[in-house]
């Protein structure tokens, strides 16, 4: 089931030098299958096909790099609007 | 369901708690095992197949924060082994959300039947709900902390204690509102709970449990005019048509002025509520509707 993990770090985490490697490594690790960071990378949301087994697995090992408890957020794609042509 | 309440009498329930303090019953047992029957097995995926308004996971430990999952009946299961707290909302159970429904005179579409399992260590953060509830504990033991009265009285929404997230409506008086005393109430199967809306309540489970949970979504006396009003207005054969007509001539132009039906509807509007027919017809005209 595709989710978006949501983890907010503090300000000071994202700036640290090694920080951008640790967490690239992690992504890869958890087989995220996109990430997006947002306000110079204290906001990061990482899109995930996860078994649910492997949730809170996945949550352990972001904890142990950040302390942080990431939040699940089912993904929500909007629905096929069929009358669209490109325009308004 | 008078049946249900017979340990303290159905006159004395509308008298004494009905929208203004809990209440705790025992159920006997010929009670308990008729609405296990009604309800089947306790399977997830079933249960999730089942529920109207689809089923949730709750999942909250050591390093996950508190999640909520949508799930169905091929992963219901998978999320009741790793722990998560399961909610199958709106399981169609009429022979007890149609006979509540009906021992309380209100709409049978409002009062909604929901499922809970809750693993051991799982429960509830103080909240209060917008709901009047009835939960039947079917399976294990959950331990409450539940408000004495409500902490706000005939409150519009539900809310979770210390959130910042409030609806506009009950900002007002959630401003005035005291946290009354609380009583710890332990449900073991066979008992029963109301809770009445806008009571703060919390739980926590020792062990894995089903709850049963009867919610009646209030339909407020408000609703019931302005659906009524609104239906039996629009539709009236023999009512002025300028009901349907837009408002124009309140102030303005005094040729506009003209055009201005309110004191003539208004004195329709008198006409129709000293009717005592057409008040039980407008009362129809809202239990009937299949929604809403």
């Amino acid at each position: 089931m595709r989710l978006l993990m949501k983890v907010v770090l503090a300000p000071a985490v994202p700036a640290a030098p090694d920080f951008e490697a640790q967490w690239r490594a992690l992504l890869k690790r958890i087989g995220a299958l996109a990430h997006y960071p947002k306000e110079q990378g204290r906001l990061q949301y990482v899109l995930l096909d996860p078994d649910p087994s492997q949730i809170t697995p996945i949550a352990e090992a972001v904890f142990r790099l950040v302390a942080v408890k990431p939040e699940f957020l089912p993904e929500i794609a909007p629905p096929p609007y069929y009358g669209w042509r490109g325009g308004y | 369901m008078r049946r249900l309440l017979a340990p303290i009498g159905a006159e004395r329930f509308f008298a004494e708690h009905w929208q203004t303090r809990m209440a705790l019953l025992p159920l006997a047992a010929e009670d308990l095992a008729f609405v296990r029957d009604t309800i089947g097995p306790l399977e997830p995926a079933r249960l999730a197949g089942m529920a109207r308004e689809g089923s949730q996971a709750w999942l909250a430990n050591e390093f996950v924060a508190h999640s909520v999952f949508p799930i169905g009946p091929t992963n219901a299961g998978q999320f009741q082994a790793i722990g998560a707290t399961l909610y199958f909302v709106n399981v169609p159970l009429p022979a007890l959300t149609d006979a509540l429904a009906d021992f309380l005179g209100a709409p049978r579409r409002k009062v909604l039947a929901s499922l809970f399992y809750t693993p051991a260590g799982g429960g509830a953060v103080p909240h209060f709900d917008k709901n009047e509830n009835f939960t039947i504990q079917l399976t294990g033991a959950k331990r409450w902390q539940v408000g004495e009265t409500p902490m706000v009285p005939a409150t519009p929404d539900s809310y979770t204690l210390g959130s910042t997230a409030i609806m506009p409506a009950l900002a007002p008086l959630l401003e005035k509102a005291q946290r009354p005393p609380e009583r710890t109430v332990d449900l073991t199967p066979g008992t029963l709970l109301y809770v009445p809306r806008g009571t703060v309540h919390h739980t926590g489970a020792g062990e894995p449990s089903w709850s049963l949970n009867l919610s009646y979504s209030p339909a407020t006396w408000l609703n019931l005019l302005q659906v009524g009003l609104t239906q039996r207005l629009a539709s009236r054969v023999a009512g002025s048509p300028c009901w349907r007509g837009i408002v124009t001539g309140v102030g303005g132009d005094p040729a506009a002025q003209k055009a201005n039906c309110l004191p003539q509807l208004i004195a329709e509007l008198r006409a129709l509520l000293d009717d005592p027919a057409e008040v039980e017809a407008l009362t129809r005209a809202f239990f009937d509707r299949p929604d809403g």
